[in-house]
């Protein structure tokens, strides 16, 4: 982190030392313009890189910011800072209503893409139509001679201006990038249900990435309006200029920090040299539409991950912790007794889909410190069942408590927080987060700070032996390692009880012999209830104190392994019921 | 005042006949491959100046035109489905719309650079002529393209409901895998679905031309238009894309009446949105 | 032979699942292929009609479908009845089962096979032009394997055919297979419900983690313990499961 802020700043020194050597001020304009660009695809790519919600109307933001800034100034006189501020307050208010909306609602990908889009569209017609601000004819930012104004005389300043505000954003990527908010951002783009799993609360991380970004985004709105002097609708509302804080995102890489100044570069470069080589109106755009076309299809992480290639994300501080560290680990021991008192209580409940029961009057009780299974055919509702214990889904009746705590109609961030861990049946991994980052995700939530979230996720590293896979790619990793992964997360939001959905299929003997050898340690040391769904018999013989048959949605049997195999009706639910005696 | 409604009301669902099948062009594309063409408005565009083209070189009547422009389009979509969206499919959605929006700013440019951005008409003689009915004159122009769009609409219907590459289209869009286990080759289903889709803007630039004009921002102002059609009746929706265009091309109309150009485009936009945030997946598309 | 399926490999993305399987199927006989959840039985069937990527060989009538798309292999007669029916829910009846018979091999006697297919299920011809949505899962179930027959199959392979179904449907689903199999079909049939599939079947296969660990005449394996422990897991532990029986 320090030495990639020192090599920032250092970049930003040669950078700032230009103007001093060249009184070219075409070469000051299309570096101010790279910048520019620069900073608004990296304000962009915080909510669109970084959280994945694809915003095709940041112009709005942009817009919101120069026009406010421009209008107060122009017909008030008020200091250009000054309505910069208010812009920008304005700007974040829209942010965090298009936020909400968009979250409440559920519009993600596509729709949260189309939304900004017509948010945008909107704000053009708007400003196109109102006379004051200058209508379609635009408004031009005069030179007042007052204290209060932002005009300087050489051009070198706004450059100056712009590429410290470069800096700025890049090193608040980087800061962001290195915390726990970061870390939940790319979460959040990586899979939605797996960050509610480890007690992200979506919404909220959402609002924020969006605010901050249309905050940064009306600041350079701000200076932008008084460097260019003269606004119009089309220019700075227009669809064009939110796409062109995608594109160099995209062609640098949204996944780099430094990805879309890179991007930025190339975008702005390109149009310039075209313009001054080729004499034909649309030439710059249409060099952009064909760069960006090979670009897309060939290299779709963007030009710099793509050419670099082996690249390696060192991102994350990556370094084993000292030994003493790990052992001197806060992870609270809990009560290794088989003690009585009940931890879960399910009663009566049932979810139906359309026409189908799912599941249909379960109830049961778990107690501190049990090894239940769930067992039962395929379709017999055993994944519904913890979706609902997991506050995922709603039941229609009965009541869950958890902890002497009514759980059913949390959300599923909200479960995880008090206690109630889950993995998914097909292991869902923030594929392109490291392994060491997918757990870390999971350890910031109970953690008091940072540094004590890194020492726990390391310890759980080691506690899983997955310490030598730390700075993997998660996406990267072989079966047994990626359900090991699975087991680690959900440890590591240290749960009082883990829902485990088939983390045996797929393993070998061997590998399945390990992974219980590790739960029934994690059990007996901490204490820790585990409730798991499985398939491979074997392991719920070794591993299940009692288990729960389920058939058609409905709580079939219920007993020790020896006893549910030795019933008839649990052997007719398996093997299907037969006409010949078996 | 009741006249100038209706007038308005029929001479807006002529067009909007019109804006249907380009609408549904769009949505047929987005249904069945799953990828957004933002580039649907650039190609609409682009017919609309070759037709223009045409009828300047070479004094052809801008509808025969079309007999020539619709077919090279079909080419053309089948063409950008295997060159181009088919390597996209499954890819992000960032990745995925920057594709097609590079493609619209090919197109959208090399018309600015070729054509300039002034508005180009064809001044055909019967570009004025109008059929009187009572009190109510109907612009031929727009007799014609609410005719074409029904036409087209019907044929495009019977095309997916009534033959058997209509069942291969609907089943690789329901469920393209096992489409696929059922033998239907649905790789070219997606590219023969692509070609109409093109084939459908052509037809609107070409038909749409000598009521407006051509002009290098029609490309954008034809894909969000497209966009509100679809959004209107539901994503991926044939009949709501054909009631949507209705829609649009009457409100179009009667905004144009009651309030001036770009009230009527802003309120249209946040009906976008409000449908959007409300009716996200309209009546029929289904989601699995 | 009429499907022979050597060394089968194939998984989920780097996830291996099936570890290199052979079976086969002789002309107008009905195989089986059991094993618990997450055996590996749905993920073979898929690579062998080509929904899934794998390595190995599936010879149909001596020539070799590894390299072919699904399309394709649908078309040379090999054809799936989907775990979950999966029918094209928003289409009539009539269109889901013509979906089957697009291509050219069937495409002229697609009239004669619907009729085929109207005698075996009369159902489907009340509800020709009802929605496939709209119908119950055991006609849905009906409906896609009436889709897979209207594409004349030489191999049917039909795919947990008794899932999510009522006992009562359970039933008229393994009738119905019976009865096909009388007419001659050649079928691989994967199912869960070890009983119905051993009575049916001429001859099976026990899948167990991506292997096969155990195959015989149906009617062998059908008194044969160890396919009860391949269900109920309790091979590791041989006392237990000789307590538990007793």
């Amino acid at each position: 982190m320090i030495r990639s802020l020192a090599g920032l700043v250092a970049a930003t020194l040669v950078f700032a030392a230009i103007p001093l050597l060249t009184d070219n001020s075409y070469v000051i304009s299309i570096l101010t313009s790279i910048f520019l660009w620069a900073y608004l695809a990296s304000c962009w790519n915080i909510v669109g890189g970084m959280t994945g919600q694809l915003s095709f109307g940041h112009a709005v933001f942009f817009g919101i910011g120069a026009y406010t800034s421009a209008v107060l100034f122009v017909r008030f006189g008020w200091h250009p800072l000054l309505g910069g501020c208010i812009g920008v307050v304005l700007a974040s208010v829209l942010a965090l209503t298009i936020g909400y909306v968009s979250a409440r609602y559920n519009l993600v990908h596509l729709h949260f893409a189309l939304v900004t889009t017509a948010v945008g569209q909107i704000a053009l017609f708007l400003a196109m139509g109102w006379q004051f601000i200058g209508g379609s004819t635009g408004l031009t930012v005069p030179y007042k001679a007052t204290a209060g104004q932002l005009f300087f005389r050489d051009p070198a300043i706004y450059y100056w201006i712009i590429l410290a505000m470069t800096l700025g954003v890049i090193a608040l990527t980087m800061l962001i990038r290195q915390r726990r908010m970061g870390l939940y951002f790319l979460c959040i783009r990586e899979s939605e249900p797996a960050a509610a799993g480890a007690g992200i609360d979506i919404m909220r991380q959402k609002l924020t990435a969006i605010v901050i970004s249309a905050a940064l985004t009306a600041a350079g709105g701000v200076i932008y309006a008084h460097y260019i002097r003269f606004l119009d609708p089309d220019s700075i509302f227009g669809w064009q200029v939110s796409l062109q804080m995608v594109i160099p995102a995209m062609l640098g890489g949204t996944q780099l920090i430094l990805g879309p100044v890179i991007g930025a570069a190339i975008f702005v470069t390109l149009q310039e040299t075209t313009r001054t080589l080729l004499d034909f109106a649309g030439a710059p755009l249409i060099i952009v539409g064909l760069v960006l076309i090979p670009v897309v299809l060939f290299l779709p992480s963007g030009v710099v991950p793509s050419l670099v290639g082996a690249w390696r994300r060192h991102r994350g501080p990556i370094r084993l912790a000292p030994v003493a560290q790990i052992l001197a680990l806060s992870v609270p021991s809990r009560a290794a007794t088989l003690d009585t008192d009940i931890l879960l209580r399910v009663d009566g409940v049932g979810r139906r889909f359309g026409g189908v029961q799912a599941v249909n009057n379960v109830s049961f009780t778990c107690r501190r410190g049990e090894r239940l299974a769930v067992i039962g055919p395929n379709g017999a509702g055993k994944s519904t069942l913890f979706a609902l214990l997991g506050g995922f889904i709603v039941p229609n009746a009965g009541q869950i408590t958890f902890d002497g705590q009514r759980i059913d109609g949390l959300s599923a961030d909200a479960v995880c927080r008090l206690g109630l861990a889950r993995t998914f049946q097909t292991a869902q991994p923030f594929r392109e987060l490291t392994v060491f980052e997918n757990i870390l995700a999971s350890a910031y939530l109970h953690a008091p700070s940072h540094t004590a979230a890194l020492a726990d996720a390391w310890a759980v590293l080691a506690l899983f032996d997955l310490s030598s896979r730390a700075a993997e790619r998660s996406a990267d990793l072989n079966i047994i390692d990626q359900k090991r992964l699975e087991v680690a997360r959900a440890w590591a939001t240290r749960p009082k009880l883990i829902l485990l959905d088939e983390v045996g299929a797929g393993l070998t003997a061997l590998e399945l012999q390990q992974l219980v050898d590790m739960l029934m340690r994690l059990n007996a040391t901490h204490g820790t209830t585990i409730l798991f769904i499985e398939h491979m018999m074997s392991m719920v013989a070794r591993l299940a104190d009692r288990v729960i048959v389920l058939h058609h949605g409905e709580v079939l049997a219920e007993g020790s392994m020896a006893e549910v195999c030795a019933n008839p009706v649990v052997v007719e639910a398996y093997l299907g019921e037969s006409t010949l005696a078996a | 005042m009741l006249v100038a409604i209706l007038q308005g009301l029929i001479s807006g669902a002529l067009v909007g006949g019109m804006y249907a099948t380009v609408g549904i062009g769009l949505t047929l594309v987005f249904g069945v491959v799953r990828i957004v063409n933002f580039a649907h408005g650039s190609f609409l565009m682009a017919a609309a100046y070759a037709s223009w083209l045409m009828y300047e070189r070479y004094g052809i009547d801008p509808y025969l035109s079309g007999l020539i422009l619709v077919p090279s389009f079909f080419v053309l979509g089948v063409a950008y489905y295997w060159g181009l969206m088919r390597p996209m499919v499954g890819k992000s959605l960032l990745a995925q719309s920057l594709l097609t929006i590079a493609v619209g700013y090919v197109i959208d440019n090399t018309a600015l650079g070729l054509f300039s951005s002034q508005m180009r008409v064809v001044a055909v003689p019967y570009a004025v002529a109008s059929l009187s009915i009572g009190p109510i004159a109907l612009p031929v122009t727009r007799l014609i393209a609410g005719g074409v769009g029904l036409c087209a609409t019907t044929i495009m219907y019977l095309l997916l409901w009534r033959t058997g590459m209509g069942i291969a289209v609907r089943a690789a869009a329901a469920d393209r895998p096992i489409a696929e286990a059922m033998g239907i080759n649905t790789h070219s289903a997606q590219a023969v679905v692509t070609g109409i889709g093109i084939a459908c803007a052509a037809l609107g630039g070409v038909v749409l031309l000598p009521i407006f004009a051509a002009s290098p921002s029609m490309g954008a102002d034809f894909t969000f238009l497209s966009f509100l059609i679809i959004v209107l009746g539901g994503m991926g929706s044939f009949f709501g894309a054909l009631v949507g265009g209705v829609i649009l091309g009457i409100t179009e109309n009667l905004g144009a009446t009651f309030f001036d150009g770009s009230t009527g485009h802003m309120l249209t936009f946040v009906l976008f949105v409000v449908l959007l945030v409300f009716r996200p997946y309209g009546v029929l598309v289904r989601r699995r | 032979m009429l499907l022979e399926v050597r060394d089968l490999r194939t998984g989920y993305g780097a996830v291996e699942v099936v570890h290199g399987i052979s079976f086969e199927l002789a002309a107008g006989s009905m195989v089986g292929l059991i094993g618990a959840n997450g055996a590996g039985k749905s993920g073979a069937m898929h690579a062998i009609c080509g929904l899934l990527r794998h390595t190995g060989a599936v010879l149909l009538d001596g020539q070799d479908l590894a390299r072919m798309s699904a399309h394709d292999r649908a078309r040379a007669g090999l054809i799936m009845v989907p775990e979950g029916r999966r029918v094209f829910p928003g289409m009539s009846v009539r269109d889901n089962l013509l979906s089957a018979s697009l291509h050219r091999r069937v495409r002229g006697r697609a009239q004669q096979t619907l009729d085929t297919v109207f005698h075996t299920f009369p159902r489907l011809q009340e509800r020709l032009n009802q929605a496939a949505e709209t119908l119950s899962g055991g006609e849905q179930q009906m409906l896609a394997i009436g889709r897979t027959m209207m594409g004349q199959p030489r191999v049917m392979v039909l795919d947990e055919p008794s899932l999510g179904l009522s006992p009562l449907f359970v039933q008229e689903v393994f009738r119905v297979i019976g009865a096909l199999r009388e007419t001659g079909l050649t079928i691989l049939l994967v199912e869960q419900n070890v009983h119905h599939c051993l009575e049916l079947s001429d001859y099976a296969y026990v899948l167990e983690q991506g292997h096969i660990v155990l195959q015989g005449a149906a009617s062998d394996l059908l008194v044969d313990p160890r396919v009860r422990a391949a269900y109920l897991g309790t091979s590791n532990q041989p006392s237990e499961a000789e307590e538990v029986r007793q």
